[in-house]
């Protein structure tokens, strides 16, 4: 345990002031809950207050302990011995991320722990691999925030750059928000093109399968990846779905299930998907490419073969991205069209 | 294209909804994360399964209750509902469920125990603790509530919970209590003016009053209102009623408030006599219940975990202003539907009317008897040929003023709100209608109705008896059909439509078929409350068409 904090330091003297309130929202949090160790619970505490606290303005001592106290109680209380993973990936990221922008913490110190908790969270579930990295962006890149907000898009597009593909509509919408300082970086860009950001930014929504930082090359097909499964091993679907174009989705469904898929150079995903009765599949979705059930594809005036698109059972295309579903799996091909500028 | 059906969505993720519900509802000190009301997963789930694109949607919560990222908040109706769940989880012990709301498709469990063979009813949907919904729907419409109890019951510290949800520190709320007690003056209550002011002014509005603090603040509590001398009562009387103090000339605006006024015994075991304006001023009235010795674990884990509710109240559930005002707002916006509007329509007509009070229409009415200075009782028994038994008017001496229906429609709107409806409903009313009238319909003690056995006992449990009231009225109602058979309302409908190029020949018929409708009634012996005020009604579109039509011939159109 570290040693305790001085009494007569700002950080002590808050500690005072906060004390019945915090022994308060403790007590009441604990009752019933055996799995929360106080003596645990304020090791975690004592020892994250000190390091967020540092050079913290007195005036806004009081609001960062509250923060703190708060969604460390939330960790404490929401994530348990099997959660252990997640909750360290938790507090390295408020130990890390946050102290690394201390004026935002200090401004809105609950929204900013709270906002890296949940997303490191969703981060371990989705793309536990991305974990570490998004929390190296966001002390690299933080402190060129000036506003939780542009903190927050900035850890929206930063998810999406490492894998989480379901992100995209709302980091996409976010781009061109970001600083000229900061959104080149993300994608591997160096400040020399700060100046074309806007433009980046552009091609990136329009583009699904952008990559800004390489050379465009000859414009052609290929299969990306797959996505989906059978049920019983954690996929969606029990057999080879339909795929439909859905306005701008793609939507693969059998009699059990529907999802949406999300497919993009930076991954590929699938998000549950609530059919309504104004459900109204577009047929151009389908005859936006032509498969003749030998392997061969023709999409966008490009052709590829490739034996895993043998017997195609469905398919549905959406501007340069192609899903197919065939009859032997029940993982559906993604292709896209690459290159071209 | 091939048949294209993929599942739509189904009720499977509405139960997984209603189970996360539960799950949150155990013992935490934090407010519930998951919904607050099963009935509108539906919609909130198919809102989730759209969105499948924030990261920072979790258990982690902002200051202000929503998801932990500076733009998404709980909106007003969820943190109202998140507030009540914690309060009765972890503030104030009243495991009672009193507001009863059934779930149409699933009978109540109900049955009949001891020698009285009383009836006692599980609800079958989400039901609620008067002592701490009133409260805080008060806050919520900005009204007037009167805690009454017997001493220790948690009165005035649900009023304090209700200032530290409104924004203030526990400290702040506790320091601003106005403290009745026989004593108390004017300055006690509203403030001083400045010594020094007092001997250098040469004119009155020169002195400066030291208003007191709390006249400034949205919640405003007076603790036990019942020992404060009469004059402090008149000043009070005008920050309530008016919203503003004064002294020596000097006034102080206040904002819109909720206000508490607590009571130990509010039927004149107060120190003075509470003045009946002052009464009157207050729009709902709030049983504090007992305590049930089964929660006494509850009590021992407070008192070893030194566990002060108001000071670990969570920020989740603090309303700022502006949301205190959005709410507010919503729940004016909420509509109360002309089926339901007729009901209330209907009860309080009945309430009102009083045959033998005058000879005239318009002055049949108890209070023509009580400003005469005569005992209605005095008349009663000349009222003839009605079923005393059957008349619900006869069990009231009074009937119900603007202010009261006024009331009435804050908290209704703001019940449907709560329970995240759409529009009121017929429960809401029934439900609402025993707070809001407890102090204002007083019950006649003769009347007939209450001398039967099984009616007793509706002398002396107000809230059963307003709701019974109101249940006859419902019963009358739809014995009459009303909300198929109703000409007036077709006429009165008829007259909104205004009188703009109606020709003399549609007048004339409109005219010939009110005096019909009179006509019918001759042949009845009986007239009860809800005729009288169809008979007004009549007779004003029966003035409005004679007007129109000495017009429509005077200018020869």
């Amino acid at each position: 345990m570290s040693a305790p904090v001085a009494t007569d330091s700002p950080l002590g003297r808050s500690l005072a002031r906060l004390r019945a309130e915090l022994n308060g929202q403790f007590a009441v949090a604990a009752r019933g809950r055996r799995e929360l160790d106080p003596e645990r619970f304020l090791a975690d505490f004592s020892s994250l207050v000190r390091e967020l606290s540092e050079g913290c303005d007195a005036a806004a001592l009081d609001q960062l302990v509250r923060g703190v106290f708060r969604q460390l109680l939330t960790l404490h209380l929401k994530l348990g011995p099997a959660d252990a993973l997640a909750r360290d990936a938790v507090l390295g990221a408020w130990r890390f991320a946050a102290s690394a922008v201390p004026a935002l913490l200090a401004s809105a110190p609950q929204e900013l722990l709270g906002a890296l908790g949940n997303a490191i969270l969703r981060l371990s579930r989705v793309k536990p691999e991305a974990v570490r990295p998004f929390v190296s962006t966001l002390v690299e890149l933080g402190s060129r925030c000036p506003s939780l907000e542009t903190y927050l898009d900035l850890g929206t597009v930063a998810a999406w750059r490492l894998g989480h593909t379901l992100l995209r509509d709302a980091a996409v919408a976010r781009l061109a928000a970001l600083p000229d300082a900061i959104g080149p970086l993300l994608f591997g860009l160096d400040a020399s093109q700060a100046a074309a950001w806007s433009e980046v930014a552009a091609r990136l929504a329009a583009d699904p399968w952008l990559d800004p930082a390489a050379p465009a090359g000859p414009p052609r097909l290929a299969v990306v990846g797959a996505v989906g499964g059978f049920v019983g091993f954690g996929g969606p679907f029990l057999k080879p779905p339909t795929i439909v174009k859905h306005g701008d989705m793609l939507v693969a469904f059998d009699e059990e299930r529907a999802v949406r898929i999300v497919a993009d150079r930076f991954g590929l995903a699938t998000a549950a998907f609530a059919a309504t009765r104004d459900f109204a599949p577009d047929a151009a979705g389908k005859s936006a490419a032509r498969l003749d059930g030998r392997g061969n594809v023709a999409f966008q005036g490009l052709s590829l073969a490739d034996p895993r698109l043998l017997e195609p059972v469905s398919w549905a295309a959406v501007g340069s991205t192609l899903v197919v579903s065939v009859k032997h799996s029940l993982r559906v091909l993604v292709i896209a069209r690459l290159g071209g500028g | 294209l091939p048949s294209f059906s993929p599942p739509l969505y189904d009720a499977e993720n509405r139960l997984q909804k209603v189970e996360r519900m539960a799950e949150g509802t155990s013992r935490l000190g934090k407010v519930s994360q998951s919904p607050t009301n099963p009935q509108a997963a539906t919609t909130d789930k198919k809102k989730a399964a759209l969105d499948v694109a924030s990261l920072y949607e979790g258990p982690f919560t902002s200051a202000s209750g929503g998801d932990a990222s500076s733009a998404a908040k709980a909106p007003p109706s969820e943190k109202l509902r998140q507030a009540y769940l914690w309060i009765v989880n972890n503030a104030i012990i009243s495991p009672f469920y009193d507001i009863e709301y059934n779930n149409p498709a699933k009978a109540p469990f109900r049955t009949r125990l001891g020698d009285s063979k009383s009836s006692v009813v599980f609800p079958s949907a989400h039901s609620y603790s008067s002592f701490v919904l009133l409260p805080l729907l008060t806050f919520a419409t900005r009204r007037k509530c009167l805690l009454v109890g017997g001493p220790g019951r948690g009165k005035t510290a649900s009023a304090i919970l209700m200032g530290v949800i409104a924004g203030y520190p526990a400290k702040e709320v506790k320091r601003a209590i106005q403290k009745g007690q026989p004593q108390m003056t004017i300055a006690d209550l509203l403030g001083n003016p400045m010594p020094s002011d007092l001997v250098s002014a040469q004119r009155m509005e020169d002195v400066r009053i030291g208003w007191r603090r709390w006249l400034s603040m949205r919640v405003k509590i007076i603790d036990e209102y019942n020992r404060i001398p009469t004059r402090t009562q008149s000043a009070l009387l005008t920050v309530m009623a008016d919203n503003y103090a004064e002294i020596l000339d000097q006034t102080f605006e206040c904002p819109e408030s909720a206000w508490y006024l607590t009571a130990n015994d509010d039927a004149g075991g107060g120190t003075y006599q509470v003045i009946e304006a002052l009464k009157d001023r207050i729009d709902v009235v709030v049983k504090a219940l007992h305590f049930n010795n089964r929660f006494l674990d509850e009590l021992v884990d407070r008192i070893e975990n030194r566990i002060s509710p108001e000071s670990c109240v969570p920020p989740e559930i603090v309303f700022s202003e502006a949301e205190w005002d959005r709410m507010y707002a919503e729940i004016l916006a909420v509509p109360v539907p002309p089926a339901i509007r007729r009901r209330l329509e209907f009860f309080a007509s009945h309430l009102e009317f009083f045959e033998t009070a005058s000879t005239q229409v318009e002055y049949k009415t108890k209070d023509s008897v009580k400003l005469s200075g005569l005992e209605l009782r005095s008349l009663s028994s000349k009222e003839s040929g009605k079923d005393r038994m059957k008349d619900v008017g006869n069990q009231t001496v009074n009937g119900l003023s603007v202010r009261a229906l006024l009331t009435s429609l804050y908290f209704v709107k703001a019940m449907a709100y709560f329970r995240q409806q759409d529009e009121v409903g017929l429960e809401d009313l029934r439900q609402i209608l025993p707070f809001v009238l407890h102090d204002k319909l007083v019950q006649n003690p003769d009347a007939p109705y209450f001398e039967a056995a099984a009616h007793e006992v509706y002398r002396v449990d107000k809230i059963c008896w307003i709701r019974n009231l109101f249940d006859l009225s419902c019963a009358e109602y739809d014995r009459l059909d009303r909300d198929r058979e109703d000409p007036v309302k077709r006429l009165l409908e008829e007259l909104e439509q205004g009188l703009d190029a109606v020709p003399e020949v549609a007048v004339r018929k409109r005219l010939a078929e009110i005096e019909r409708i009179v006509k019918e009634w001759e042949g009845q012996r009986k007239l009860y409350g809800h005729m009288f005020d169809d008979l007004l009604a009549l007779k004003y579109m029966h003035q409005r068409y004679t007007n129109y039509l000495s017009w429509l011939e005077a200018s020869g159109t």
